[in-house]
């Protein structure tokens, strides 16, 4: 018992988290502003192909900081670190599972509708009305 | 080994108490059936962390949704989230990871003993969510305006495309789930803000503080990802 005591009196017992000074939380916070600004700036290029990838690559970058920094899962020992893990693979397996059967079978099933090109041919910019804008207040 | 309900095996800091139980301000209420304080505040993360898994999965599904239609309609999701305000949307991401900044360093307070700091943090905390909420009212208050609705109520005669209703059916259940999280979080906030105030905390005790910093930090999580997959298609 007298061990248990000595560990748990001690500030640095093991159920505490890592004492440190308050300075990583502002670099993780200007990193995420930083990264915010970065998926402003390259969401509004509408990059063909790459987008939809870069900015899931970004927002899963700040996601990590928030969870490894923020809610300290980095120093979360045995199952309270693998269980948020373990969560995020399901997520994907879900995604991936889902996304799987829709690419390969749905198409087979339901004609894929989509906006006629006419009305497609001028994408409108952010806060302007669409090209065909009918009712504009 | 049970220890009397006078004397604490862990020292003065670490009160002996039924389960549920409080200790006196500032100190460790120890519920005697975990072995030690340790033990109670590891389980008490894993079952936050299993908490929050579950809240991760609920959103999951809401945004399988969104992948399966975005695939099935990917010009008119982009005609869609173009006519969303990106001002708005950008400004209450900023709004959000500030307010994670201030809820990390209100857990830093506290377990530094700075419980006047801590306090400060939590309201600013307080009022970015406010500050979230209000341009959100504004954001939805447009497209009740507009006609830019789920389903059915869908009148917006700017975007005719089919798809187009289920672009915004899938952008309020998503951003009204989590608004509805952003309002417990903020009442989750205030309790442990009263708290705070009372002394009921200290760098000993911060257990309710951390796991409340932890809902917080989900409700930024989801925030993340929504913003580029509704506003920056």
């Amino acid at each position: 018992m007298a061990d248990i005591t000595k560990n748990v009196t001690d500030s640095h017992h093991p159920a505490d988290l890592e004492h440190h000074g308050a300075g990583a939380y502002y670099l993780v916070w200007i990193a995420l502003l930083a990264l915010t600004g970065l998926t402003w700036w390259t969401g509004q290029m509408h990059l063909p192909n790459f987008g939809l990838a870069l900015a899931l690559i970004i927002a899963t970058t700040k996601a990590a900081l928030v969870v490894l920094f923020f809610m300290h899962l980095w120093e979360q020992k045995g199952v309270n670190r693998v269980t948020f893990v373990c969560t995020i693979a399901f997520v994907i397996v879900m995604l991936l599972g889902t996304l799987g059967d829709v690419t390969t079978r749905l198409e087979t099933l339901l004609p894929k509708r989509e906006a006629p090109a006419s009305e497609l041919s001028h994408m409108p910019k952010h806060g302007e009305a669409p090209a065909h804008g009918a009712q504009h207040p | 080994m049970q220890p009397d309900a006078n004397a604490s095996p862990f020292g003065p800091n670490y009160v002996p108490v039924a389960p549920g139980g409080r200790a006196p301000g500032g100190k460790y209420p120890w519920a005697t059936h975990f072995g030690t304080p340790n033990v109670q505040t590891y389980a008490a993360r894993f079952g936050m962390w299993l908490f929050l898994s579950t809240e991760v999965l609920l959103f999951a599904g809401l945004f399988v949704s969104y992948a399966v239609y975005r695939y099935l309609y990917p010009q008119t999701f982009a005609l869609c989230s173009r006519h969303l305000d990106l001002s708005l949307g950008t400004i209450n991401t900023l709004v959000l990871i500030t307010s994670s900044l201030t809820v990390a360093l209100a857990i830093h307070f506290v377990r530094t003993g700075k419980n006047g700091m801590a306090t400060g943090m939590l309201i600013v905390t307080l009022l970015c969510a406010c500050a979230f909420l209000v341009i959100k009212y504004f954001e939805y208050h447009h497209k009740f305006e507009q006609g830019t609705l789920p389903g059915r109520f869908y009148t917006y005669s700017g975007i005719q495309t089919e798809g187009a209703p289920m672009f915004f059916a899938l952008y309020f259940l998503t951003t009204g789930l989590h608004a509805l999280h952003v309002v417990v979080g903020m009442s989750v906030l205030t309790w442990v803000t009263y708290h705070v105030v009372k002394g009921r905390f200290s760098p000993v005790y911060y257990t309710p503080v951390e796991l409340g910093g932890l809902y917080w930090h989900l409700v930024d999580l989801v925030w993340i990802f929504l913003y580029p997959l509704l506003y920056l298609i």
